[in-house]
């Protein structure tokens, strides 16, 4: 997906959810799935400094996108789990990893004209998914659209009976 | 252990480390068809004859529509030696509109004379980045601001901690203005 706003309402229409069925799930919980939901963006850093100029500086081939995969982003949702305070961090580590997962498993429905998706597994496998195309990278209307279910969905669980 | 500043410290670093391996694996194996990963831009440009007869996917902009045309940025480095440009290729069946500034992915086959035959095409309409990076600002500081209100940092272990009371939004500005002004 393109912007970061509609993973985060992912996110945290999926805390919401599950806090449902967790008391302990509070608000400062849910940023913490927020926070997860990030993590996989760290590839954008790609931004500033490019795969390649690190590939030309080290002499080693690179790829930031490494953040992007299952492996990668595991190893970043540890490094938020290390930093949690000790009592929290079972909780951090999960809600941090349903972040992660949810973002890297809505990139892998995007429309991509081979019908395959990317490396979301790796490094278990490099085998790219086929995808079901629903969105392109740059449908704006997705903010809107995840944006809309994430304030219902708040309302709902703020108000039920 | 792991309960320290320098503990925490310790473990991050060897975590950064196994993440910096990840992203060096990820970045040195040859594109492999089999498994979805077909050639792309960077691959054609180092190795065009190479390629010749395979399946290809490119993302490139659009620079011409009869016949299209389109430029694919390449930057890789090969033998120690960085090559950055731009290819330009022809892409034949694209069967779908296109105008020039438009992005254009396509997969399809690599022919002898630098052409793709395209199977399939997806275009994008020329993006407005600038809305794109302050919608995702706006999700940063959103989530930011929730952390700042929820979460707190033990100077004594370097830990995150949960406030036991939350801050309010207005709260925690207050008390960064005052900080600020101390």
């Amino acid at each position: 997906m393109p912007d970061l706003l509609s993973h985060a309402f992912i996110a945290f229409t999926l805390c919401t959810l599950f806090s449902l069925r967790f008391d302990w799930l509070t608000g400062e919980y849910v940023t913490v799935g927020m926070a997860g939901a990030f993590i996989p963006d760290m590839a954008k850093i790609k931004l500033l400094v490019d795969s390649a100029t690190v590939e030309a500086a080290l002499g080693v081939p690179f790829d930031w996108l490494g953040v992007h995969t299952l492996g990668g982003a595991f190893v970043a949702v540890l490094v938020g789990t290390v930093v949690a305070d000790r009592r929290d961090r079972r909780r951090v580590f999960g809600l941090l990893s349903l972040g992660a997962a949810s973002h890297l498993f809505a990139d892998a429905l995007l429309l991509k004209a081979s019908g395959q998706s990317y490396e979301v597994l790796w490094p278990l496998t490099r085998y790219h998914p086929p995808t079901p195309g629903l969105y392109l990278s740059t449908d704006v209307w997705l903010a809107g659209v995840t944006g809309t279910v994430a304030v219902a969905v708040s309302l709902a669980v703020q108000y039920r009976t | 252990m792991l309960h320290s500043w320098v503990g925490r410290v310790a473990a991050i670093c060897g975590l950064l480390a196994v993440l910096f391996a990840l992203m060096i694996g990820l970045g040195a194996p040859a594109p492999d068809p089999a498994v979805g990963d077909y050639p792309d831009g960077n691959a054609l440009a180092q190795d065009p004859d190479n390629h010749v007869g395979d399946y290809v996917q490119v993302t490139g902009t659009v620079v011409g529509t009869e016949p299209v045309e389109i430029d694919l940025g390449y930057d890789y480095t090969a033998d120690g030696e960085r090559h950055s440009g731009t290819l330009t290729v022809t892409v034949r069946n694209v069967d779908t509109a296109v105008a020039e500034g438009q992005s254009l992915q396509v997969y399809g086959t690599f022919g002898p004379d630098g052409t793709i035959t395209a199977e399939n095409s997806v275009s994008v309409p020329a993006m407005n980045y600038t809305a794109m990076y302050l919608v995702s600002a706006l999700a940063g500081l959103w989530t930011l601001g929730r952390l700042i209100c929820g979460w707190r940092l033990d100077l004594q272990t370097g830990a995150l901690c949960r406030r036991d009371e939350p801050l309010t939004p207005i709260q925690a500005l207050f008390d960064r203005v005052r900080e600020v002004r101390a």
